[in-house]
């Protein structure tokens, strides 16, 4: 009897202790999240010169690089499938940082509507190949690269 | 049930099983580590440095394994007072938190050339961090309380506690944006990696966990020894230590 | 490709290597040490009774 006892009030309390964390995390939802897309972006109208993080998938053929006065300037542009934000920044970008994955960057819209990124992140999906699959996949014209990630951005 | 539950029967039938846990351990590892580093081709994207997973994986999964267990044996011996249950979860404590700091070390150590970061405040590194601070609060209950029955129900309190912010690790990259990819291995429409690197992948997991199991008994056998010692010291006239 | 990184694959295998033989060394060593000191107080007990035993 008292066994039973001990097995409800634990039940019951893990029960009570898993709502009340579940209310708090979905009251913190927007700062848990680490990005905003850009379909958010252009929807909440961030203010020019506010500091955030933007994530997304960088557009197929959108990146550009200019030496400027000795520094490296990149130029992409961030995508979600739905809307597009562009990105300028100065430095060297992450190994990983390609045409068609994703990428998280933290920086600010400047008047002109330009995302001013000061710190650029590339972001992994959960793909693991070796690339001779890859190679043979690509001669027989079946692999989409940004197919996987974009399910996951756009499931954001 | 309460007949695995003797410590003496605990003794005898862990030093039978014991050298085969440990020998199938140093297999696993032996050709875990033979499959990470040469078999297993490298990654089209990562190269190299993708191999780091097979560290990094399984220490996550063993944290998190750890806790869980912690768990279902705080419970067991909360609701049915079984002694061994919660010398078994506190045997886990400092080993869990090892692993958990091993996985947050090989991530950081996988982030910096892969991500170009080492530390970002993502859900799912920040509930990571917080499952390592959660085992240091655990193993500080054992370590501070000194009755043996007090400390037990507290430390199942702490358990259940912290078994909310194991369940927000896993899902921690579904339910909100992370830089941390979703699960590659545990998910709904199978593993998202294949062939050796897979192979790799399981075998390495199961070296860990079979690793773990060899030290748990240890631990397991120290902290039974140490209750006879306790009452022995008694025995013979109040002595202390 | 990216040899540069391979320093950091390093690292990861050290920290795992560390950390395991860590966990194994002070866990086989305290269970070691802990049948050492029962046997010890055993031995002490039994010494005990038969001095009582002679009396």
């Amino acid at each position: 009897m008292r066994k039973k006892r001990r097995l409800y009030l634990m039940l019951t309390s893990i029960a009570v202790l898993g709502l009340a964390v579940l209310l708090v995390l979905s009251a913190l939802e927007d700062s848990i999240r680490l990005f905003y897309d850009p379909t958010e972006i252009v929807e909440k109208g961030i203010k020019p010169g506010q500091d955030f993080r933007l994530g997304g998938l960088v557009a197929t053929d959108s990146l550009e690089r200019h030496e400027i006065k000795g520094a490296m300037v990149n130029k992409f542009t961030v995508t979600d499938g739905n809307e597009t934000v562009d990105v300028t920044y100065e430095g060297l970008l992450p190994d990983l940082f390609r045409e068609g994955q994703g990428v998280v960057a933290e920086g600010s819209m400047n008047s002109a509507g330009v995302f001013v990124a000061t710190e650029v992140l590339a972001k992994h999906d959960e793909n693991y190949m070796p690339k001779e699959v890859i190679d043979s996949l690509k001669k027989r014209g079946e692999w989409q690269r940004d197919k996987s990630a974009k399910t996951k951005a756009g499931a954001s | 049930m309460h007949k695995f539950a003797n410590p003496a029967r605990f003794m005898r039938l862990s030093n039978m099983f014991l050298p085969w846990i440990a020998g199938i351990t140093v297999l696993l590892f032996a050709l875990g580590l033979y499959y990470a580093l040469v078999v297993a081709p490298e990654d089209y994207q990562m190269g190299s440095t993708y191999r780091i997973m097979f560290v990094h994986v399984p220490a996550a999964y063993m944290a998190q394994f750890g806790y869980g267990a912690i768990a279902v044996a705080s419970a067991v011996g909360f609701i049915w007072k079984h002694p061994l249950a919660d010398q078994a979860a506190r045997a886990i404590g400092p080993v869990g938190a090892a692993f958990t700091a091993l996985a947050l070390i090989t991530g950081s150590l996988w982030g910096k050339p892969m991500w170009g970061t080492y530390w970002i405040w993502d859900a799912r590194l920040t509930s990571m961090l917080i499952l390592f601070f959660v085992y240091l609060g655990y193993i500080a209950v054992w370590q501070t309380i000194d009755d043996h029955a007090r400390a037990a129900k507290i430390a199942a309190i702490v358990a259940m506690v912290g078994l909310v912010n194991v369940i927000i690790i896993k899902f921690s990259v579904d339910w909100w944006n992370t830089l941390h990819q979703p699960a590659s291995l545990m998910r709904m429409d199978g593993p998202t990696i294949g062939g050796d690197m897979l192979a790799a992948l399981l075998l390495m997991i199961a070296a860990f966990n079979m690793f773990f199991f060899t030290i748990i008994i240890w631990r397991i056998q120290s902290l039974i020894l140490r209750r006879r010692i306790r009452s022995l010291r008694i025995q013979l006239g109040g002595g202390r230590g | 490709m990216m040899e540069g990184n391979d320093v950091f694959l390093l690292f990861s295998y050290i920290a795992s290597a560390v950390v395991l033989i860590a966990l194994f060394v002070t866990s086989l060593w305290t269970k070691k040490k802990d049948e050492a000191t029962l046997r010890k107080l055993e031995a002490q007990i039994r010494d005990l009774t038969d001095k009582q035993g002679k009396k």
